[in-house]
Formats: structure tokens, C-alpha cells, sequence
């Protein structure tokens, strides 16, 4: 019996002793703000770039800490054959946080390379990038959801081309409810499984959130803006990992550990993506 | 043609060492023997006493009784004392001289001891006469002692707990041994590779508790006849049919029911073993997920089950030959459904192992066992969202053919040699997306096929009285054969050309290494002797976690001509006591552990083209060290140990951290584990476990910025962040009935008693509210198993 009580007093010991638990706290090392730029060129359009500061992890963002992010201060320019426009900074309601820095002179044109320079204090960003020939969309048309009739897929049927190899993004932007093209999941590809052959590609409702809350279906009677675009390979190896970055942000079994590579080096980081885009629209029956 | 010319010499010493071995055989017949023959039985009453013990202990040898009471043993001539003994009965010892074929027979006496009080030891004090170190092997009685937790007694579970030993993942998918990775562990079931140990997150081992008879894991230097894996060997035997009735055990859980049947074909010649096991939480979820269905459109279907089922059958074809034939087949299956975005998924995996095994005894000195093993792992995933139809497999198999042979020359010397070969098919990883019109085969690693080829012997010696020690080598030599398709690529990365190697063509002249192990024991006394190891190890088959923690979908992989196989050394040594008459065993051992060519899927790649394997893995370094200390109680109603380990594991790759290196995963700095079981009377015994291990590593994110109104992380150093320890305790009771004709158990268990939310993983969700660009960040700890109280009914007849 002696014997009985001391088994259920060390069970009991070992019970009391563990259970009084911490709570998770994450002693995080202490990170340097970067200088990050994000910026594109298309063809026939203005360059734009937006310059943010980076923020330690766990510090409260609200959009005040955003617009705190924005570099004002910071002279953005962009070269090409030896022509060099300064950028100026501009309030647009349609990004947010709501500055970017934007051109006037240069417009994009497919097969040139294009320069961008950030430089704020000793601080100095570089990266170029070329636009691409734009891809061309066959037809598009849209396939029910199996349950709710409503609810449409678009489906967007293009040529690639057999001689080099194509790295593709697409956007979408549904009237009246969307201030910008999004990107929608999935939504950055290469040409490595159908190489030069015609092709069908889903295309699904953009979202601008990590969360991706929004619905992944368009509703009938939207009227949805399609931009589809070529780039390079530098500029799709980031869209990729951004685009897996996004999803494995979701997925904690997937590997999302990776810092995302871009093109921009110097002192920060950045992508700046040359875009050969193609317009379209659809009104979804 | 499987082997081209030069591989002829690799393969040719196998040969010529296979014919010089059957050569011994001949020397070895001309031998004297006798035979000696003879009958136990019951003081007094005469009875006959079937199954009772007859051994030889100086000579490591022994007989059981059959149902007439009758033994009969081989012997050469020379000296021995002859030992007969019977549980509940006082065993009689005999000396002899035996000259000729001979009859003793053997009278018991009944005793009065209360059966509680009797404990076997297999083998005493083994702990410290045993030359190697890091070895630990749990026999049958042992077995029975395990605690019974969620209505199974374990035996893998139970080796997590010992020193040096580790669950991966906390919850216990994997095995980690002295800071080796999961794949590391050679685990085999009667022989047969087993590449999936685990279900359900590891919370079951797919081994039927009821079908083994013994396991025993080698951490250290392993012997030669063990191979192919840096870390261990885990081997786990089965029992042999009941060769004179039928038995019938039944067990009805909360969790889970299994069955075990298992007596005579042919009595005293032929019997089987049959058992199963399903869980059926899916049939009992199905009618509660179909109504919640009707209602809501968001919900999300998932139903999972598995099962496993063994059969065994024995043939005793004559005296001095056997044959074993056996099969296992288990199955883990997940479906996963979300209505609204139609999205159905199916996952299924699981192992079919099965072996035939032929015996054969020359003579006392030597025997040999021949076997033909086949081994299948898979795991099948697809899934269908709209139109489309993914699916990804991903499977092994191989062909095992070996030729083991024991020579005992003098009684201090035991010689084990002989050889191996392996036929290994591998599809790593094929993926297929199919939509109604188009079928996009994406760029991935189909077939890969290889040849493995092993030859080995062991020595086991006692030098002195003190001095013992077990060296071997082995010898293994691998080739990776077509069919394959080489692809042939320019600078930009684009392919040139396809070279097509033909079904057993050889890709490359092979790998071949040589594989030295010894381990030394010096006896300082009966209860104290000090050991140490050494070996070297060559694994050709790797897996490559796809996930950051370890899952069933992890590839696995051969090497192949591009990609060299891993290989690690090990240095072990320690202390050995044991106190009060071998009741308390404790030991101190320390190692150091190197292991190259360390596979890692490279992070972060994006290439639509086609990767050669090589493109996608980098290899590089591990390494090990640590201290493991344990106490262990034997014997009385209290047995149990506590085991704690202090190590450290540290990974570096040219690729990663700039070359420098960083802490591995699974680089926990402190472990512990504490098991007791206490036998109150005849019916009630008690149990408890309790574990703690310092938590997994992983890289957080350290700074956070805006591209295109998306907020991306920045990481911070590799493996930088430790997350919380984790730890459990479980206990169990066992109430037991015996009645004439059958035994009746109840186990009631509880797993995790204090409901600790033990670390799976943690990731950090993002809440984001685009319009007033708001966002919180919150730290998410996912944790696999809480409290799980279960209560098993067991019935054997």
C-alpha cells in the first residue's frame, strides 16, 4: 500500500511540476530597417515605383505605421539608352500606402532595357530590367462553379511561343469593385510543361490579401479586365516565390523559410519587373 | 545484362567468399557429435511437463519440451551441465561426460513461489558482458511489460523512450537517433525493410504489439551483418504459431480493434499467425459529418483510418530444417473534402512487406538462413478541384536476396558472414495534372533503379576472461541502372539531347565502400566493465523532406551516378554498473558522430524546365556529440528506467548560411525520459511514462515590408529559433482476470494526462484588413495530441 502511495505522489509531482506553462514568447534578434523599392515599366506606359521601409516582425502595423513606411525623401530614376528621367513623387488614392513615385517622359517599348536607381542619403539601390514581346490572348470564356451556377471561372486560351522560353503573369480587375489589376492565385507560370502548344489557363478572382478571404469565383454580370503579361526570368523567379510565399504563409508544412530574391541590389531590396502586357475583357454570363 | 564487365569485379569476391564459406561447411561435417535425448516431468505425480527448458548455460545453448515432455539436443562430445527448468517448478542441474548418444531424464519439483515474484532476466547481467555498445534488445517477457497506452503496448514507442533514441517531430512520425535524420534507421520487420514505420503522426508504430516476440535497436557500431544506414538498425522479430493448440486473443478499443489467431496446420510441424487491426474513427465520424454537410456549404469533410494485418506461417521440414514464410500489409488512409471551392483530395500509403526464409542447421556449430524478402512503400495523393486532377505518387520497392551463415569454431568464438543483394526500384515523385483536354505531365523524377550489393563477417570474440570484443567489415558496393534517361544540357540549361540507358544497363562504374566496425568490452568485474566503439557507415537511399516536418509524403531516393551516398563515422564508448544483484543497471556512454553528403531539396527553386536530381539537392555536413546517462531497474513489482541525453547536432552547407554552420532540427539540447510500472497484485498493475525533450529548431521572420500592397517576411538566422520543450505523461492500468479457460484484461490509459500542448509546429498568421490597412501578426502553436483517455478490452482463449 506504502508502496501504491508513492506511485501516485510521484505521478501527481510530475503532474504539478509541468503543468504551470509559459506562454509562448519569441525573444527575437534585433533587425535592421531596409530600403525596399517596387517598381514596374510596361509598354506605352510611365514607369512607377513605390520605396518602403522594412519593419521588425512583431511591431504593430495599422495604417498609420504604413504610411510612416513610404519613403518621400528618396531620388528614384530611370535610364534608358542613355536617357535618364527623374521620378517624382505623387499622391494616388489608388495604392496604398498612397505615394509612388512616377515618370513622364520615358514610356516603356518591348525589347528596350530600363535602369532604375533609388539613392536616399549614402543609401543606393540599382536593378534593370526589359520588357518582353506581350503574349496574345486566343478567347476567353468561363466555366461554371459544379454547385452554384453563379459562380464562373475564367478560362483564357493563348499560343506560346516555341522558341524561347515564356514566363507569364495574369491579373485581373472586376468593374466597380477593384481599384487595381490583381494578381490571383496561381497566377504566375512558365512554359515548362507545354511548350509552343496552345493552351488553356484558369483564370481566378485576384486578391490583394495574404488571407486570400476574398472569393476565388467571379459572379455573373461582373465585368472583369484582364491583363495578361510576359517578363523575364529574374523578375519570374520572384513572382513565383512571392506567389509560394503567399500560399506557404498558409501552409506551416510547407517550407516558407526562403528570403524572396529580387533583382535589386545595394543597400535593400526590391523587384523591378518589366512587363509586356496584353488587355482583354469579358462580361461574365 | 545486369552487370557489365568491370562490375564482375566487385561481385566475383562475393562469389569466391560465398564458395569458401560452403567449403567450411564440408570441414565442419566430419565433426563427432551424439545425441542426448530424455524426458521432464513433474516430482511425484509423474506428469509429463510440455515446453519446459533444457539448456546448456556455459554454451549459450537450450531445447524446449515438447507436449510429451521430451527433448532432444546435438551435442559434441566433451563436458556439460545440464539444466532443466520450469516456470513454478525448482530447476535441476546435471553434469555429464558424453562420449555417446545419451538419456537423462529430469524430475521437477513443484515450488510455492507467488508468481509476481518471479521475474525472468534472459540473460543476466548481459548489459555488461555483451561487447557492444548502444544496443539494447527487448525480449518477449519484456515486452509484456511495457505500458499499455490508447489500448497498444508499443514496442517502437517504448524504444523512443530509451537513452540516445528520439521521436522526431515530438509526436513521434520518425525516429531520430543520435542527431541522424529520420531516414537513418534501418527498421525491419522478420528481416524485411520496413520504410514507413509509423501511423497516424507517429501515435501508432505499424508493428501488431501481439506478433512480436523480440526488437532490438544497435545505435552504435552495428554488427556486419546489419547495413546500409548511418544512425541504427532497429529489428523486430515475430512469434512462431502455436505448434500444439489454437489461441485466440481478441482486443475491442475506443480507438482501434484487432484480432490474433494463431496454433497448428500440421501439429508439431506446421502453424500460423494471424493478425489484424483497424481503427474506425472514420465510421464513427460519417453519419456526424454527412448532416453537417446538409446544412453548410463551407464545411469541410476529412475522414481517416488505418490498418494492419500479418499472417505467418511455420514449417518445421526436419530436424535440422526450416521454413518461414510471412507477409505484412498496412494501409493509412485520408480523405479530405471542401465542398464549396469543390476541392476533394485522397491520400492513401502504407507498406506490403513479405518474406520466405529457409533455416538449416549443419551441426551444433554451424547454421545458415536463407531469404528472399520483397519490400513496397507508397503513397498515392490525388486531388480534384473543378476540372482538374492532380495526383502525385511516389513509391519503392525492393527484391532482397541474403545468406547469412553462424559458425561457432570454439566456444569462444562466434563468426557470422555472409552476403546481401538488393534490387531497388524507386519512383520518387510523379505528378500529373489532367484537365478535361489537356494532360500536363510536369517536370519531375520518375523511375530510378539501382543495384546494391553487400558482403560481410563478424567476429565475435572473447580474448580473456575481461576482454571481448566484435569486429567485422562489410563490403558494399552500389550501381544505379537503366532504365534512365540522361538529359543532356547546353549552358543556358536548355536540353541538348537525351542519352537512354537500356533496362540494366550500369550508369556509372558503381560506388564501393568498405565498412569497419569494432566494439571492445573490458570487464572490470561481474557487475562493471567499460566499452568502446567504433564504425563506419555507407547509406545509399535518402529521403528528401518536401515538408519542414517529417510526413509520410517524404521521397525517398536512391544515389545515384550523380549523387554520392551518404556516409558517417562514429566514435561511442562507456561506462557499464550494475548494483544489488543486477536489480539496477546504469550506464554513461558518450559519442561523436560525423555524417557527409547530407541531402536537402534546394530551398526556394523555381525552374520551369526539367531538373536533373542533382540540380535540385545539395549535399553537405552533419555532425553529432553527446553524453547519455540511464538508470534501470529490472527486476520486482517496480521496474522502470530514466534515460537522459545531452546533445548537440549541427548542420553545414556550402549553399546555406553562407557555408557556416547552423543547428539542425532536431538539435534538442536536453532529453529525458522516465517509464515505471508497478505491479500491485495478480490483477491490478500500473504504469506511467513520462518524457520531456528541449523543442525542434526553425527560422522565424525577423523583419516584414510591402511590395505591392502584400506584406513579405524577411528570415532571420537558419534553425535560430527553439520552440517551446515538449513533454507528456502518460499512465495506464491494467486490470486482469484468470479463469480456466480464458484471461480477460482491461486497460484503461490516458495519454498526455496533463493536456500539454505539445509543439507540431508554430507558424504565424497574418490578419490583414485591407481597408484600414490593419495588421496583427499572432504566433500559432499547433500541437498534435491532447489529453486522449482510452479504455481497451482484451480476451485470450
Amino acid at each position: 500500500m506504502r508502496k501504491t502511495i508513492i506511485f501516485i505522489y510521484i505521478s501527481l509531482f510530475c503532474l504539478l511540476a509541468i503543468s504551470c506553462e509559459k506562454s509562448v514568447e519569441l525573444d527575437f534578434p534585433k533587425a535592421e530597417s531596409q530600403i525596399i523599392a517596387d517598381g514596374w515599366i510596361e509598354q506605352n506606359k510611365y514607369p512607377k515605383v513605390v520605396v518602403t521601409r522594412s519593419l521588425p516582425y512583431f511591431s504593430e502595423i495599422d495604417s498609420a505605421t504604413f504610411r510612416d513606411l513610404v519613403v518621400t525623401k528618396a531620388k528614384v530614376s530611370v535610364t534608358v539608352d542613355n536617357k535618364t528621367e527623374i521620378l517624382t513623387l505623387h499622391r494616388n488614392e489608388k495604392y496604398f500606402p498612397p505615394y509612388i513615385y512616377q515618370g513622364f517622359q520615358i514610356k516603356g517599348k518591348v525589347g528596350k532595357t530600363y535602369r532604375l536607381e533609388v539613392s536616399i542619403g549614402d543609401k543606393r539601390l540599382t536593378a534593370t530590367t526589359r520588357i518582353s514581346k506581350p503574349p496574345s490572348i486566343d478567347s476567353l470564356w468561363t466555366i461554371p462553379h459544379p454547385q452554384l451556377d453563379t459562380l464562373k471561372q475564367i478560362m483564357i486560351q493563348f499560343t506560346d511561343d516555341p522558341k524561347i522560353q515564356n514566363y507569364y503573369r495574369l491579373f485581373s480587375k472586376v468593374k466597380g469593385t477593384d481599384k487595381n489589376y490583381k494578381p490571383s492565385y496561381g497566377s504566375v507560370f512558365a512554359d515548362g510543361a507545354f511548350d509552343g502548344a496552345t493552351t488553356d489557363y484558369p483564370l481566378f478572382k485576384g486578391y490583394t490579401t495574404s488571407q486570400g478571404k476574398e472569393d476565388l469565383y467571379f459572379s455573373s454580370g461582373d465585368t472583369v479586365y484582364i491583363k495578361f503579361c510576359t517578363m523575364k526570368k529574374e523578375s519570374y523567379r520572384f513572382w513565383q516565390s512571392f506567389q509560394q510565399e503567399k500560399a506557404n504563409s498558409l501552409n506551416p508544412f510547407a517550407n516558407s523559410s526562403q528570403d524572396i530574391e529580387g533583382n535589386v541590389t545595394g543597400d535593400g531590396k526590391g523587384i523591378w519587373t518589366g512587363y509586356g502586357a496584353e488587355y482583354d475583357k469579358i462580361i461574365i454570363p | 545484362m545486369i552487370l557489365s564487365t568491370y562490375r564482375f569485379k566487385y561481385v566475383l569476391p562475393s562469389i569466391i567468399f560465398l564458395v569458401v564459406s560452403l567449403l567450411f561447411c564440408n570441414t565442419i561435417f566430419a565433426q563427432e557429435t551424439f545425441k542426448l535425448t530424455g524426458v521432464v516431468r513433474e516430482r511425484g505425480s509423474n506428469l509429463s511437463l510440455s515446453k519446459a527448458h533444457v539448456s546448456i548455460l556455459e554454451r549459450n545453448k537450450g531445447t524446449v519440451t515438447n507436449p510429451n515432455g521430451k527433448y532432444s539436443l546435438i551435442l559434441k562430445r566433451g563436458e556439460y551441465k545440464i539444466t532443466a527448468s520450469f516456470l513454478g517448478y525448482k530447476s535441476d542441474t546435471i553434469r555429464i561426460h558424453l562420449t555417446k548418444d545419451t538419456t537423462i531424464n529430469f524430475q521437477l519439483k513443484k515450488t510455492s513461489i507467488r508468481s509476481e515474484q518471479v521475474d525472468v532476466i534472459g540473460n543476466k547481467a548481459s548489459n555488461i558482458k555483451k561487447a557492444e555498445t548502444g544496443m539494447i534488445k527487448l525480449k518477449s517477457k519484456e515486452l509484456k511489460k511495457i505500458p499499455t497506452i490508447l489500448g497498444e503496448k508499443d514496442p517502437i514507442k517504448y524504444m523512443k523512450l530509451s537513452p540516445g533514441v528520439q521521436s522526431a517531430s515530438g509526436s513521434g512520425e520518425g525516429i531520430i537517433v543520435r542527431g541522424g535524420k529520420a531516414d537513418q534507421n534501418l527498421i525491419l520487420l522478420d528481416k524485411t525493410p520496413i520504410y514507413n514505420p509509423s501511423h497516424l503522426g507517429g501515435l501508432f508504430s505499424i508493428f501488431l504489439p501481439n506478433t512480436i516476440r523480440d526488437i532490438e535497436i544497435h545505435k552504435g557500431a552495428m554488427p556486419a551483418n546489419y547495413g546500409g544506414r548511418l544512425s541504427s538498425v532497429i529489428s523486430l522479430n515475430t512469434k512462431k504459431g502455436d505448434l500444439h493448440e489454437m489461441n485466440y486473443k481478441g482486443k475491442i478499443g475506443l480507438l482501434s480493434s484487432s484480432l490474433y489467431i494463431d496454433g497448428p496446420i500440421q501439429k508439431e510441424k506446421t502453424s500460423f499467425l494471424l493478425g489484424a487491426r483497424r481503427t474506425y474513427y472514420d465510421y464513427l465520424s460519417k453519419p456526424f459529418t454527412k448532416s453537417m454537410n446538409s446544412y453548410s456549404l463551407m464545411h469541410s469533410a476529412s475522414y481517416y483510418h488505418f490498418m494492419d494485418s500479418y499472417l505467418k506461417i511455420d514449417h518445421q521440414i526436419s530436424k535440422t530444417d526450416q521454413l518461414t514464410a510471412s507477409a505484412y500489409f498496412g494501409r493509412d488512409s485520408y480523405d479530405f473534402s471542401k465542398q464549396y471551392i469543390d476541392l476533394s483530395t485522397d491520400m492513401s500509403w502504407g507498406n506490403f512487406a513479405a518474406s520466405v526464409e529457409w533455416n538449416h542447421i549443419f551441426n551444433d556449430n554451424l547454421f545458415t538462413n536463407t531469404s528472399l524478402h520483397y519490400t513496397e512503400y507508397n503513397f498515392d495523393f490525388s486531388a480534384r478541384q473543378s476540372i482538374y486532377d492532380f495526383s502525385m505518387l511516389t513509391k519503392i520497392k525492393d527484391w532482397i536476396y541474403r545468406m547469412n551463415a553462424v559458425y561457432l569454431p570454439t566456444k569462444d568464438l562466434k563468426l557470422k558472414f555472409g552476403i546481401n543483394s538488393t534490387f531497388h526500384h524507386f519512383i520518387p515523385n510523379k505528378q500529373n495534372i489532367q484537365t478535361d483536354d489537356l494532360n500536363i505531365n510536369l517536370a519531375n523524377i520518375t523511375n530510378l533503379f539501382s543495384l546494391e550489393l553487400a558482403s560481410f563477417v563478424n567476429a565475435n570474440m572473447k580474448i580473456t576472461n575481461k576482454l571481448r570484443v566484435n569486429a567485422g567489415l562489410r563490403h558494399t558496393y552500389f550501381l544505379h541502372i537503366g532504365p534512365y534517361d540522361e538529359l543532356i544540357k547546353n549552358t543556358t540549361g536548355m536540353i541538348k539531347d537525351t542519352v537512354h540507358y537500356k533496362r540494366f544497363r550500369a550508369i556509372h562504374s558503381g560506388y564501393h565502400n568498405l565498412e569497419p566496425r569494432i566494439s571492445l568490452r573490458y570487464m572490470f568485474s561481474p557487475s562493471l566493465s567499460l566499452k568502446f566503439a567504433y564504425n563506419r557507415g555507407i547509406q545509399y537511399v535518402h529521403t528528401l523532406p518536401v515538408t519542414s516536418v517529417s510526413l509520410p509524403t517524404d521521397i525517398w531516393i536512391p544515389s545515384t551516378y550523380q549523387l554520392s551516398p551518404q556516409n558517417g563515422n562514429q566514435l561511442s564508448g562507456g561506462i557499464y554498473k550494475n548494483f544489488n544483484n543486477d536489480q539496477w543497471e546504469t550506464k554513461l556512454t558518450a559519442y561523436y558522430k560525423t555524417m557527409n553528403n547530407q541531402l536537402k531539396f534546394k530551398q526556394g527553386i523555381v525552374n520551369p524546365r526539367p531538373l536533373s536530381l542533382k540540380e535540385r539537392i545539395i549535399q553537405g555536413k552533419a555532425n553529432s556529440y553527446g553524453i547519455e546517462a540511464s538508470l534501470k531497474k529490472t527486476s520486482g513489482r517496480w521496474t522502470g528506467w530514466l534515460s537522459y541525453i545531452l546533445s548537440k547536432t549541427t548542420k553545414k552547407f556550402d549553399e546555406i548560411n553562407n557555408g557556416k554552420p547552423f543547428p539542425a532540427k532536431y538539435d534538442r539540447r536536453h532529453d529525458l525520459s522516465l517509464i515505471g510500472t508497478y505491479k500491485l497484485n495478480q490483477r491490478w498493475s500500473f504504469s506511467s511514462t513520462f518524457y520531456y525533450s528541449s523543442g525542434d529548431r526553425m527560422t522565424i521572420p525577423v523583419t516584414r515590408y510591402l511590395i505591392q500592397q502584400n506584406v513579405l517576411n524577411k528570415y532571420g538566422e537558419i534553425n535560430g529559433y527553439q520552440m517551446p520543450s515538449y513533454h507528456h505523461l502518460d499512465i495506464s492500468a491494467v486490470y486482469q482476470v484468470k479463469k480456466k479457460n480464458y484471461t480477460s484484461k482491461w486497460n484503461f490509459s490516458i495519454y498526455n494526462v496533463y493536456n500539454r500542448a505539445n509543439p507540431f509546429y508554430i507558424y504565424f498568421e497574418t490578419k490583414e484588413t485591407t481597408e484600414s490597412y490593419k495588421l496583427e501578426v499572432e504566433p500559432k502553436l499547433v500541437s498534435l495530441f491532447p489529453i486522449l483517455p482510452s479504455i481497451s478490452w482484451t480476451i485470450k482463449f
